[in-house]
């Protein structure tokens, strides 16, 4: 007879497996907006924001079996086995719960994704497990206290209320310690460790406060030294967090390159190889246009993150995977070229773009690669379009050097909020 | 506190003590859902034993106090009296030394309760039975010693002839235990 097994059997956590995978296949089908980038930091990325769903679940689940463990009381109290082992025996279809719904997330992330995780995907596999793992021990002091029909949907409810609410309210620190993380790493740029340790060490220092609550004996000290550590806890957390803003810190992904032809030479990170090609002949007659237009052509379109300025006859290229329901129109391209030639003007006139979208300079730029001059108009505001016309009626050479001017004055730039 | 040479207050010997004694409170409690076998099992596991030992062991505690029937009835199943039973099954798979058990028989009809007392008496010479009880129904020849507590003093130690001998003189045939008892008490106030 294996005790597992019955305390499987007897447990009601397998009855949350098949609603929570669907509800996890929705939400991830939800985030999947382009082909399979074959990015194993996407993948594993992708597997930890069924978090809002695996967190709740766990945390529910482990509150519910402490309740029945409550029940046997006093052989519990009496018992020669160590606390953290009667947890792990306690909690075990909670945590195998956790674990089958782990297992789900990253095999749908590996669908979307076509990769399993890899390289700093595995820290957001990690958060994956560390941080549901928090809330379940949160779930058992809580379960161990109040009664299982109470406990259970108290912490599933608050699990998932701090997980998300705090993305909804305008002060950026409290959406950082929760540990569900907005915004992704990019083929160019991965997320910093802090946005992992910020939120685990948050949900050790509540699990600590829960302990705390919970305990048995001189609860009013043990009331006052919970609300004590849960205080500390979520000061020092903002305080790391306090200089990130709303965006997480992201640095430069340090990758091998893979770059194909010559003029220009195109270098894509390993995951986009498979397109480099195609995006060296698609950049041939809108740089041929700017050519002849003044804008001298650049010797490399590379795909790199913008905290790396590029060098000079370099054009930093910004370029996505194509949409799941189909490939972006022509005019896409133009307009990331577009930006490209502005920020590789400015490079070669030794000043750093800031990289924002949207300039009057690659307006210039788009609409002589060819794009449709309707959809450049609704891009601009009324007077730079009345500008960009006059500019348009100058002689060739001024309109070019009227583009220099504008790329290396980076007026487009506006102060941005962290 | 020591038992044996179990200083209680040691962590270490807390650990031995706690796999030597059972504590069946007045009211146990049980796992919802698992089968009288699962429980005991678990019971087992909890006081050290292992996994497959505790569950070799639970048919035979089981068998013990004659729930052979209910090996795989689900314990809410149970009555109240069997309940009481099966507490004492869980008490006996990891062959605990000793017994402690408050108010057993509360709750328990009297047919429950006889059931009750023969199978403590059936224990006799394997395991040590420390019965706390306000019931003097309870007290019959199953027992080898009295204790009289009040107000955390003893006011008794004896055998179960020796109590019943404190009865007033005049008291009626069958009563001789609640008369012991309240002379006894009296004599102390």
């Amino acid at each position: 007879m294996n005790l597992t097994w019955a305390n499987l059997r007897s447990s009601a956590a397998p009855w949350i497996v098949l609603p929570a995978v669907f509800y996890i296949s929705l939400y991830l089908g939800d985030i999947t907006y382009s082909v399979p980038s074959h990015y194993g930091v996407e993948s594993g990325e992708t597997a930890a924001f069924a978090m809002a769903v695996i967190a709740p679940a766990a945390a529910a689940a482990t509150a519910w079996e402490a309740g029945r463990y409550r029940l046997i009381g006093p052989v519990r109290s009496t018992s020669t086995r160590s606390p953290l082992v009667r947890f792990l025996r306690a909690a075990a279809p909670a945590l195998l719960l956790y674990l089958v719904l782990a297992v789900a997330a990253l095999v749908l992330a590996r669908h979307a994704t076509g990769v399993w995780p890899g390289g700093a995907g595995w820290f957001a596999v990690a958060h994956l497990v560390v941080l549901p793992l928090g809330w379940a021990v949160i779930g058992w002091f809580v379960g161990g206290a109040v009664p299982r029909s109470v406990a259970a949907p108290v912490v599933a409810i608050g699990c998932w209320g701090w997980l998300a609410m705090p993305h909804a309210m305008s002060n950026p620190s409290l959406r950082h310690l929760g540990g569900f993380i907005d915004g992704g790493s990019s083929v160019t740029d991965i997320r910093d460790a802090a946005v992992y340790l910020v939120p685990w060490g948050v949900v050790a220092g509540l699990a600590a406060a829960a302990w705390l609550m919970t305990g048995a004996n001189r609860r009013g000290l043990k009331s006052t030294l919970a609300a004590a550590v849960a205080a500390a806890t979520l000061t020092a957390g903002c305080l790391a967090v306090t200089d990130w803003g709303y965006r997480v810190p992201t640095h430069p992904r340090v990758v091998a390159m893979s770059c194909t032809g010559q003029d220009p030479r195109v270098c894509v990170p390993p995951e986009y190889q498979p397109y480099a090609e195609q995006l060296r002949k698609e950049a041939g007659e809108p740089l041929n246009r700017l050519k002849a237009a003044g804008v001298p052509a650049p010797q490399e379109l590379r795909i790199s993150s913008p905290e790396t300025p590029p060098r000079a006859g370099t054009w930093p290229l910004q370029w996505s995977l194509p949409a799941l329901d189909g490939p972006s129109g022509q005019d896409q391209y133009k307009t990331d070229l577009a930006e490209a030639a502005v920020a590789g003007t400015a490079a070669n006139a030794g000043v750093r773009d800031c990289r924002q979208p949207g300039s009057v300079a690659a307006a210039w730029a788009t609409l002589v690669i060819g794009a449709d001059a309707r959809s450049v108009q609704q891009a601009v505001s009324p007077a730079d379009w009345s500008a960009l016309q006059q500019i348009r009626r100058l002689p060739a050479e001024e309109q070019a050097e009227w583009f220099e001017r504008k790329a290396a004055s980076q007026e487009h730039c506006v102060e941005v909020a962290p | 506190m020591l038992y044996g040479d179990l200083d209680l207050s040691r962590h270490r010997h807390a650990q031995r003590y706690r796999h030597k004694a059972s504590w069946l409170p007045q009211n146990p409690g049980f796992l919802p859902g698992m089968t009288c076998r699962e429980h005991v099992a678990y019971v087992g596991w909890l006081k050290g034993m292992r996994e497959r030992d505790a569950g070799k062991a639970a048919p035979d505690a089981i068998e013990r106090v004659g729930l052979t029937d209910k090996l795989n009835s689900k314990i809410k199943t149970l009555s109240g009296g069997q309940r009481q039973r099966i507490a004492i099954a869980q008490a006996l798979v990891h062959e605990a030394e000793v017994l402690l058990l408050d108010e057993p028989t509360v709750g328990l009809d009297p047919h429950q309760r006889r059931r009750f007392l023969d199978l403590l008496a059936s224990l006799r010479g394997t395991v040590h039975a420390i019965v706390s009880t306000h019931d003097i129904g309870d007290l019959d020849q199953t027992f080898d010693s009295v204790i009289v507590l009040a107000s955390g003093r003893s006011r008794f130690q004896g055998t179960v002839e020796e109590f019943a001998g404190h009865a007033a003189p005049d008291c009626a045939p069958g009563r001789r235990l609640e008369s012991a008892y309240s002379v006894l008490l009296g004599a102390a106030e």
